[in-house]
C-alpha cells in the first residue's frame, strides 16, 4: 500500500517537472519562430535559465529537443546557437517535403473513406481562413494542415518524418519577412491541395503537393517576381 | 530477458552525464535490433537503470530518444515496451522510405558529376558482398548503402529525415528473422538500383528503388498476407 501511495506522488512530481520543461521549449520555439531572438544568436544557459525561471536541468532537456527539431545548432565551438537556414537549405526542405506530403495526397486520394479526409482538410482551411491577421495563428493553423495531410494516412513513420522538418520548416516560414510568409500561408494556396484530392487521382494530389511546395519555395527566395495574387506566375523547378 | 550486453554498463560511472546517456541508448539500441530485447518486451525502469548503472533521470532521457527513433512505443498507462512491428506499419515504413530514397535517386541520377558519384554506390555494394557471413555487419553495411544515397544528394534535410528513421529501418530489417534479412540484402537487388541511377534518367532511378522497396516490404510481411497484392504502388 506505501509503494503504491509513493508511486502515485513520483508520478505527479514527474508530470510537473515534463509540463515545466514543455512550457520552457514552447516559449523557447515561439521566440526562435518570430525572430523575436534572431538567427545565429547564442544562446547563454545561465541567462536563459534566469530568464524563463527554470533549472539549467531542465532548460537543457528543451534545448536539447530544440536542437533535435533543428531550431538551434552547436558551432564550431561546441556553442549553441539559433539556427541560421540558407536558400540551398530551404529549397533542400521543400524538396523533402513534397516527396513526403506527396506520397500522403497521394494515398489519401485514393482512400475508400476519402470524402471524410477532405472534409477534415477543409476545416484545416477554414481554420487557416479564420487565423487571417495574426501571424503566429496562421503559422500554427499551417503546420495544423499539413500535420493533418500526413496524419491522415494512419502511417506513423510519415508523420514521424514529416515532424523532424517543422524546425525547419517553422525557421524558414519569416525567411523573406511577414508578407512571404502571408502569401505562403494564404486559404487559396491549401484549397488547391484539398480539392486535388478530392478528385481521388493520385497523380493530380501529388502533382498539386509538388507545385504547392514549388510556389512555396519559390515566393520566399525570389519575391519580388511573385506578387501576391498572382503566385504561378514563374514556375520553377527546385531539383533536377 | 537476458542482459548480458547490458551488465557491462556498470564500468560506466567514471563518464560524463551526456557520454553516460549516449553508451547507455547504444547499448538499448544494440539489444532492441539485434533481438536481444524482443519485440513486446517490457521495459522496467528499475531494472534498467540497475543493469545499465545509470540514474533513472539519465534513462528516462535515453528511452525518450529511442521513442523518438521510433525502437520503443508507450503502450496503456504510458508503459514502455520495444516496440513491434505489424504489417501494415512494416508497408508504411517502405513507402516513406520509397518516398525519400526515390528522391534521392532520381537527384543523383541528375546530378552532373553522377559519374563521380556511382563509383561511390558500387563501394558501398562492394562492401556488402564482403561482410556476408556476418549478420550484424551486414546490416549496418546495409544501412550505409542506404544512407550514402542520400548524403551524395547534398541535401542534409533529407539527410535527416533519413536519420530519424534509421532506428525503425534497422529494426524492420531483422524482423522477420535472418533468413528473410539476408535475402533482403542481397548484391543484385541493390546494384539495380546503381544501374538505375546510372542510367541517368531520374524516372527511372525513382521506379528502380520504389520497386527494390516493394519487394523488401513484400518479403519482411508474415506469411499469411504476403500473397495479398497490398503493396500495390499507388502512384504506378
Amino acid at each position: 500500500m506505501r509503494d503504491r501511495s509513493l508511486k502515485v506522488i513520483a508520478g505527479l512530481a514527474e508530470l510537473d517537472r515534463t509540463s515545466l520543461r514543455e512550457r520552457a521549449m514552447d516559449r523557447l520555439r515561439q521566440a526562435v519562430t518570430t525572430r523575436e531572438i534572431a538567427p545565429g544568436t547564442r544562446l547563454v544557459e545561465t541567462e536563459l535559465s534566469a530568464a524563463l525561471g527554470i533549472s539549467r536541468g531542465t532548460l537543457r532537456e528543451a534545448l536539447r529537443q530544440l536542437e533535435h527539431e533543428g531550431l538551434i545548432e552547436t558551432d564550431d565551438r561546441n556553442r549553441l546557437t539559433v539556427r541560421t537556414v540558407s536558400s540551398a537549405e530551404l529549397t533542400d526542405m521543400f524538396t523533402v517535403r513534397s516527396a513526403l506530403e506527396g506520397l500522403a495526397a497521394a494515398v489519401l486520394s485514393t482512400r475508400r473513406d476519402r470524402p471524410t479526409m477532405v472534409r477534415q482538410l477543409q476545416g484545416a482551411v477554414d481554420r487557416l481562413q479564420a487565423a487571417d491577421g495574426s501571424l503566429g495563428d496562421s503559422m500554427e493553423a499551417d503546420l495544423d494542415f499539413h500535420r493533418l495531410l500526413c496524419a491522415l494516412t494512419g502511417n506513423t513513420t510519415l508523420l514521424r518524418a514529416w515532424e523532424t522538418l517543422t524546425g525547419p520548416m517553422r525557421m524558414a516560414i519569416l525567411f523573406a519577412g511577414p508578407e512571404a510568409a502571408a502569401v505562403n500561408m494564404s486559404a487559396s494556396r491549401h484549397q488547391d491541395l484539398v480539392d486535388a484530392i478530392a478528385t481521388g487521382d493520385p497523380h493530380t494530389a501529388q502533382g498539386a503537393v509538388a507545385a504547392h511546395m514549388r510556389q512555396a519555395a519559390q515566393t520566399l527566395l525570389d519575391p519580388s517576381r511573385n506578387p501576391p495574387g498572382d503566385p504561378s506566375t514563374h514556375p520553377r523547378s527546385t531539383h533536377p | 530477458m537476458t542482459l548480458s550486453g547490458l551488465e557491462a554498463g556498470t564500468s560506466l560511472g567514471g563518464l560524463s552525464k551526456t557520454s553516460l546517456r549516449e553508451q547507455a541508448l547504444d547499448q538499448l539500441r544494440n539489444a532492441v535490433t539485434s533481438g536481444e530485447l524482443a519485440p513486446g518486451t517490457r521495459l522496467i525502469e528499475t531494472e534498467l537503470s540497475g543493469a545499465l548503472g545509470i540514474s533513472r533521470g539519465t534513462l528516462r532521457e535515453a528511452l525518450r530518444q529511442l521513442q523518438q527513433e521510433g525502437l520503443v512505443e508507450a503502450g496503456e498507462r504510458g508503459r514502455l515496451t520495444v516496440r513491434t512491428l505489424s504489417d501494415a506499419e512494416i508497408l508504411d515504413m517502405f513507402a516513406v522510405r520509397a518516398a525519400l530514397e526515390g528522391l534521392a535517386a532520381a537527384i543523383v541520377a541528375g546530378l552532373p558529376d553522377r559519374p563521380s558519384l556511382v563509383p561511390r554506390l558500387q563501394a558501398a555494394l562492394d562492401a556488402l558482398e564482403a561482410a556476408r557471413g556476418s549478420i550484424n555487419h551486414m546490416v549496418e553495411v546495409d544501412l550505409q548503402f542506404h544512407r550514402l544515397l542520400c548524403e551524395l544528394t547534398g541535401n542534409t534535410t533529407l539527410v535527416r529525415t533519413w536519420e530519424a528513421l534509421a532506428g525503425s529501418i534497422r529494426m524492420s530489417i531483422m524482423f522477420a528473422g535472418t533468413d528473410k534479412a539476408i535475402t533482403n540484402m542481397s548484391v543484385p537487388r541493390h546494384q539495380q538500383v546503381i544501374d538505375a541511377i546510372a542510367t541517368g534518367d531520374p524516372a527511372v532511378a525513382r521506379d528502380a528503388v520504389d520497386q527494390h522497396m516493394r519487394e523488401a516490404a513484400q518479403n519482411l510481411l508474415s506469411d499469411q498476407s504476403s500473397e495479398d497484392d497490398a503493396s500495390e504502388p499507388i502512384i504506378a
